[in-house]
């Protein structure tokens, strides 16, 4: 009897037309799920996002070093040996041989020197009345093989005194073997009998005074590199002690093509934190740090020296771990610190020192209740259409971290009306590490987030939707390794019932 | 609210409509209805037709009273009766605004004016269970949609136009003559799906993925089709633009108690100027990317609008394009048993979008005194469905009021019933 039961009232309906006031609809019970958001969060994008200043280096085994860079400093030969200009003021040179003293600066004794960059001449003047012939040479100075020599015939003109310069002569390639950072400067004036006679006046003359290689005994110098400084980010975001990284290093690598031995001078080493300075210390100050160099037959080539400071010489990891904001340093280079006398050394044209510091993070790290939020523009009057349900939030994770979250939610004056959660919830679980806290397994997690009825209408109402974070790697592990395959699924929907 | 539609839809609506099946075809002899065969001759010299509706309502799946349980409308219901095969809904009616005739010793003539309309489904358990539960809750409810996409491919079509028809019947001698008709055809809208192919799969909450090759053809009804938002407009449609002729044949035969008749209607076509909307391919949709969000610089409900909206594009482009009306073939015999009994059988074959419809009837009418007709009708159709029908009409000096229903859901087969038809109309003639 149920079908005439329901059968006549449908009946009814059709003859008297719509008087369907007895009847009702059934509430519907359709649970819609409405995919929001998926991805993949890849932990070499975390990193990036939390030190946006650093270099990310992805080690052969797959672990993350932070690098922060600081600038290149230089120290070029022509810094260091600025050619030597003449001022215009000539050298007299008073008698057949003149013996002259190079100027030379810097505790150098030149033993052998191919010089660049400049002319000679000289210039006279006589009261001879007939042609002479003047030679002139300098028996410490070679084109080639030959000894610099010049033989210039000057012609009586009628009318005393006879004066004139000769033409400018190239410096480059000669080669100059002085004693004691002396030459000699000779002439001899001669007349068509050969008869040999002194010239009244006589200058040699030159613009500048520079050399492309130099060989021989470099005193003690201090060559001043620039103070510098690297800015480190990687802290910004953490409070004190909310990330501790195992092993920080700081390198210092040091490319010098000059071939004379010398150290570096620490004027000053210092960690800039958010309270204040710290001096960087460590026993390779106290050692002393010599410059590898390119002995005599190496000429040409550069040596490289690396220094890595890190927690077993020195106290980096306290430092940088005290929430490193800046680097400072200011280093300077000695050369020939032991002063050894009878040294021969040498420089060449392209030398150069190259100091390059740098600060480097490898991920392996502790992290306690790293706080990060990120708050987006909605206008979730959207949510108005809902009638009740659940966020889910669900995530693989195999980065050795896990998240704890809240979500709060703000109206049109930026004032809060309401947070999901009573306490902040777990949002994603740590992956699984092995002992040495590299991440071996992922590990799921599935939040429900219920969305009341009796919420809809305040949550509609946000205009902001502010998520807080917390980041924690596993207690029960000192640190773990942070490495570029570690990632997180993640996927959010909303499952319910719609108005 | 889809609830609310659905009911006035299938309640509200079907009182009105009417069969164009065959009730009224057992009182053709004394009355003038639209679609009445051409070649039977007018009861009287002159006709003047008024408004005369009538419609059908079929749904395949059963017995409208599945979707009731305790006075209450429930698609629960109706979802838990479906088998895993398609199913068909229908609503078709006709409306004469008039009808002016004139029968003459050897011929008769008509004109007429009519609307004419339909709208056809073809659904299946995990349409109406994706409906009913949404993408989640059937996961719960169909252990299939834990294993496999569903494959939903929904096909439908609507239709309305206006036609002025020209009828003729030519008596050859006293007991034969023939009809024919043609009519002039004006659409007002058409909509019409070709799905080849929508499969969702709802397996993971977390991602909807589907799989579509399906076009639309639509004039005049859909001004814009995406994703996120379907236009619906039935503006102003100048006369002609939709343009379409039909057209119908009739013989008719009687023989002192004996009438035989059959008809050949709605042979013809409309030709539309529209747009074809169309997608191809597969969609996969989990939400915005996370890394999107993270440098969101807008609402984030905008941008996940947004991603729909790139996602759901669909394409759409110009198209004019033809449809055939859904011609039908009604052949029928009555026998005057004495002057106040008669009796009948009837057969109708219409070719439906979806699958051909066919109907085999038999009826007896008593007419009691002038004034008076009314009658029964048994009848048995393509889904295997026994039905009774009633009719009748009331003669009251020139005005003729005439209805019927094809299908009462009580006495027959009730669970089975899941058509109903009928027609009310009113003429005047002298």
């Amino acid at each position: 009897m149920m079908h005439i039961r329901h059968t006549i009232p449908i009946l009814l309906f059709f003859l008297i037309a719509c008087n369907v006031t007895d009847y009702k609809i059934s509430d519907s019970k359709a649970e819609w799920s409405i995919p929001l958001l998926s991805g993949n969060i890849k932990a070499t994008n975390l990193v990036r996002q939390t030190a946006s200043d650093a270099e990310i280096l992805v080690q052969a085994d797959g672990s993350i070093v932070l690098r922060y860079p600081g600038s290149t400093l230089t120290k070029t030969k022509k810094e260091i040996f600025v050619p030597v200009q003449s001022g215009g003021i000539p050298i007299p040179m008073t008698d057949t041989l003149t013996r002259v003293t190079l100027p030379v600066v810097g505790n150098v004794i030149i033993k052998k020197a191919t010089l660049t960059n400049g002319n000679y001449w000289f210039s006279y003047s006589h009261s001879r009345t007939e042609d002479i012939k003047l030679q002139l040479f300098v028996p410490q100075m070679k084109r080639g093989n030959q000894i610099l020599n010049h033989i210039i015939n000057i012609p009586y003109k009628g009318s005393n005194p006879t004066f004139g310069s000769t033409d400018k002569f190239s410096l480059d390639d000669i080669e100059m073997i002085p004693v004691n950072n002396q030459i000699d400067l000779r002439y001899a004036g001669t007349n068509a009998n050969q008869d040999r006679f002194k010239i009244n006046t006589l200058f040699f003359q030159f613009d500048q005074l520079d050399f492309k290689y130099m060989q021989g005994f470099m005193g003690q110098n201090v060559y001043d590199l620039k103070k510098d400084s690297i800015i480190i980010d990687l802290y910004d975001s953490f409070i004190p002690g909310a990330l501790i990284v195992d092993d920080p290093k700081v390198i210092m690598t040091v490319t010098n093509s000059f071939g004379f031995p010398s150290k570096a001078l620490i004027n000053d080493f210092s960690i800039q934190t958010k309270s204040g300075l710290i001096s960087f210390k460590s026993k390779l100050f106290d050692e002393g740090m010599l410059f590898n160099y390119p002995v005599l037959a190496e000429s040409g080539q550069s040596k490289t020296t690396t220094f890595v400071f890190d927690k077993n010489n020195s106290n980096v990891r306290d430092v940088l771990n005290a929430q490193a904001q800046r680097v400072i340093y200011d280093i300077d280079a000695l050369s020939n610190p032991n002063l050894v006398q009878d040294s021969t050394y040498f420089i060449n044209d392209h030398a150069r020192f190259e100091v390059k510091v740098s600060v480097e993070f490898p991920l392996k790290v502790k992290v306690n209740q790293y706080p990060a939020d990120k708050t987006f523009e909605v206008d979730a009057s959207a949510l108005a259409d809902l009638r009740e349900g659940s966020l889910l939030i669900e995530s693989a994770n195999t980065i050795p971290m896990s998240a704890n979250a809240q979500f709060y939610l703000f109206n049109s004056t930026n004032q809060l009306i309401d947070s999901v959660f009573t306490i902040p919830q777990l949002v994603f679980a740590a992956a699984i590490t092995n002992d040495a806290g590299v991440s071996i397994n992922a590990v799921s997690h599935r939040l429900t987030i219920p969305v009341p009825a009796s919420k809809i209408s305040t949550w509609s109402q946000a205009k902001k939707f502010k998520v807080t974070a917390w980041f924690n790697t596993p207690a029960n592990k000192n640190i773990v390794q942070i490495s570029d395959k570690d990632d997180m699924n993640i996927k959010m929907a909303f499952v319910g019932k719609l108005k | 609210m889809r609830y609310h539609i659905l009911y006035i839809f299938f309640v509200c609506v079907s009182p009105i409509l009417n069969a164009q099946e065959i009730g009224l075809n057992w009182m053709q002899s004394n009355q003038v209805f639209n679609g009445r065969n051409s070649a039977v001759p007018f009861p009287e010299k002159t006709v003047i037709g008024l408004p005369d509706i009538s419609g059908t309502l079929f749904n395949e799946s059963g017995g409208f009273q599945n979707w009731i349980t305790d006075r209450t409308i429930s698609l629960e219901n109706f979802w838990s009766r479906l088998q895993r095969k398609n199913y068909i809904a229908s609503v078709a009616w006709s409306g004469r605004s008039f009808f002016f005739g004139k029968k003459y010793k050897k011929f008769q003539w008509g004109i007429s004016h009519s609307f004419d309309g339909e709208s056809n489904f073809k659904y299946n358990k995990d349409l109406v269970g994706l409906f009913t539960y949404g993408n989640y809750g059937l996961l719960e409810k169909e252990p299939i949609t834990k294993s496999q996409s569903l494959s939903l491919t929904p096909v439908f079509n609507t239709t309305l136009y206006q036609s002025i028809g020209l009828e003729t019947g030519i008596f050859i001698n006293e007991q034969f003559s023939i009809g024919a008709g043609v009519k002039y055809i004006s659409g007002f809208f058409n909509t019409v799906s070709d799905i080849k192919q929508f499969d969702l799969d709802i397996r993971d909450p977390f991602t909807i993925k589907a799989t579509e090759n399906w076009t639309i053809q639509s004039a005049n009804l859909i001004n814009s089709l995406s994703f996120d938002s379907t236009v619906i407009s039935r503006s102003q449609v100048d006369f002609g633009k939709h343009p379409g002729a039909a057209f119908s044949f009739g013989v008719f035969h009687s023989t002192g108690n004996f009438k035989m008749g059959a008809q050949l209607r709605d042979i013809g076509f409309i030709k539309w100027n529209g747009d074809k909307y169309s997608r191809s391919g597969v969609t996969t949709y989990s939400g915005i990317q996370i890394n999107d969000l993270l440098t969101a610089d807008k609402n984030i409900f905008n941008q996940i609008t947004d991603t729909l909206k790139n996602l759901g594009t669909v394409k759409k482009s110009a198209e004019n394009y033809k449809t055939s009306l859904r011609s039908k073939f009604i052949a029928d015999m009555m026998y005057d048993l004495n002057n106040q009994f008669s009796i009948g059988a009837s057969v109708l074959y219409r070719f439906n979008y979806f699958d051909p419809y066919w109907k085999i009837a038999s009826a007896a009418v008593y007419s009691p005194s002038k004034i008076i007709n009314i009658g029964g009708q048994v009848s048995f159709d393509r889904y295997e469905n026994f039905n009774i029908g009633l009719f009748g009409a009331l003669n009251i000096s020139v005005v003729r009021w005439y209805g019927s229903i094809d299908h009462i859901p009580v006495l027959v087969t009730p669970d089975k019933v899941n058509r109903f038809s009928g027609n009310v109309g009113l003429a005047i003639m002298w």
